[in-house]
């Protein structure tokens, strides 16, 4: 099974910043690449308050807040490594 | 009523002349006829203007006031300025009155032969003559009312059309209209839905070419495409009362036509409601606003506010006849322009998010961007739109 890596990119996520998270396959290498499914998603639906912590990724279960291209590649890196280990 | 009367037209002058001679005006009658009428003046240049913008103007007054076709046509022989040169008074003119049944009446004068097209053949026009002595020559003029179906087309050209190339050793005697005729009939056999736009302007560019590019007359054609109507609905933003979700999906699926759904939250709602996967085509980046969906039942789905607000923009300031930049909102454009009916439904929910001062962008409220684009819509692009608050 890959890792499934959701990139959201309903309006308040893709303004911003995730408007770059979806070209994060230009970021991982090849190797990674084969080992994660990257969709976006339409919206996660969770910036429904006046200060949402956007943009919004969801790793497998797991919600990341802020994100940044930065951080998706170590956390999906981490997801990698972790999958290895288990 | 179910069905639409597309009219379209496309005009090139003659070579080095800065003025049309010919003059095509449609109107449309509070009743919902459609008049419309193409004058070629004699000559070229600014008196072929007055005299073909004259022709064509009275005679839309006359149509328009749905007086009967001989008394106009008459009206209008005995009315005209006579040429210094030719000493005849000349215009001449092909002029329709389209009920919104398909009921029309035609009236033609030295014009190229009004055609009529129907499942892939020409249909023969069964006309009456009508003759008038004026000052100066004799006048006969022709008319007639038939009964459009639906895909029926009616195609009219200035002598520009017919007469394109003549002289050259390829086409002695011009295009002719049999040639025109088997023209317009490949066209159409290759792209059976083709609007009135694209085959006027096809016609009128290839009697362009035959004139190498240098047209020796002014070249119009006019095209009346007799229709179902389309419609189109677009779904966007949650419903205020959440409780209320169950009536967008249905509408949605109730809804005969071309579907479009706007909106994150929406899209979700919608896919939800009828069991469909949603997925974001990860092949359609572009920077300014997100990528499209797929969902089975919709045409198009996209992102909310961002794409509506640049789809305004389009709208507003592009010219739209020469879209290359293919991403959601010049999707969503594309799909306004070929429809006829919008009907907007839209959810009053708002999301707090989008209110936030550190957004990069000014989102504003979904209600006034719909309030916009309705308007740009109906007033720039003669579309009939409905809105629905929910």
């Amino acid at each position: 099974m890959k890792i499934t890596v959701q990139i959201c990119s309903g309006t308040a996520c893709y303004v911003m910043g995730g408007a770059e998270l979806l070209s994060i396959s230009e970021h991982l290498t090849p190797d990674e690449l084969e080992q994660v499914d990257i969709k976006g998603i339409m919206c996660l639906g969770l910036c429904e308050n006046y200060n949402p912590n956007t943009p919004y990724v969801k790793i497998d279960d797991e919600i990341i807040k802020n994100v940044t291209i930065e951080t998706l590649t170590e956390r999906i890196r981490l997801a990698i490594k972790a999958k290895a280990e288990k | 009523m179910n069905n639409t009367i597309e009219v379209a037209h496309y005009n090139l002058h003659k070579y080095k002349e800065k003025v049309a001679g010919d003059c095509f005006l449609m109107n449309k009658a509070p009743d919902e006829r459609i008049v419309a009428t193409l004058a070629d003046g004699m000559g070229s240049g600014v008196k072929a203007n007055i005299l073909s913008e004259l022709t064509a103007s009275m005679l839309q007054r006359f149509m328009l006031a749905n007086v009967n076709t001989v008394r106009a046509a008459n009206s209008i022989m005995e009315t005209l300025p006579i040429c210094s040169v030719r000493k005849v008074s000349y215009s001449t003119f092909t002029s329709l009155n389209i009920s919104p049944d398909g009921v029309t009446k035609t009236l033609e004068y030295d014009n190229p032969e009004l055609l009529w097209f129907r499942n892939n053949e020409f249909l023969q026009i069964t006309k009456k003559t009508s003759s008038i002595e004026t000052n100066t020559t004799r006048n006969t003029t022709l008319y007639a009312e038939i009964k459009l179906e639906f895909g029926d087309r009616l195609i009219m050209f200035s002598d520009g059309v017919t007469q394109a190339g003549m002289g050259f050793s390829a086409t002695p005697l011009g295009w002719r209209i049999n040639n025109v005729k088997k023209y317009i009939k490949d066209i159409i056999s290759n792209e059976t839905t083709i609007s009135a736009k694209d085959l006027s302007f096809n016609i009128v560019e290839k009697a362009k070419e035959m004139d190498l590019n240098q047209p020796k007359d002014d070249i119009t054609c006019a095209v009346v495409y007799y229709r179902k109507t389309r419609e189109l609905m677009v779904i966007t933003g949650p419903p205020g009362d959440r409780n209320k979700c169950p009536y967008m999906v249905e509408q949605f699926q109730q809804f005969s036509g071309k579907k479009i759904v706007s909106g994150g939250t929406t899209s979700k709602i919608i896919a939800d409601g009828i069991g469909a996967d949603l997925e974001v085509d990860m092949t359609d980046m572009h920077s300014d606003i997100p990528p499209r969906s797929i969902m089975k039942g919709a045409a198009l789905v996209t992102e909310g506010l961002l794409t509506i607000n640049k789809v305004i923009n389009i709208l507003d300031n592009e010219n739209i006849t020469q879209i290359k930049d293919i991403d959601a909102a010049h999707r969503m454009v594309e799909l306004f322009i070929d429809t006829d009916s919008i009907y907007f439904l839209v959810g009053t929910a708002i999301n707090e998010a989008h209110q936030n001062q550190n957004m990069p962008v000014e989102m504003g409220l979904r209600r006034i961007s719909i309030n916009k684009l309705a308007n740009i819509l109906r007033e720039k692009y003669l579309k009939k739109v409905t809105i629905e608050y929910v």
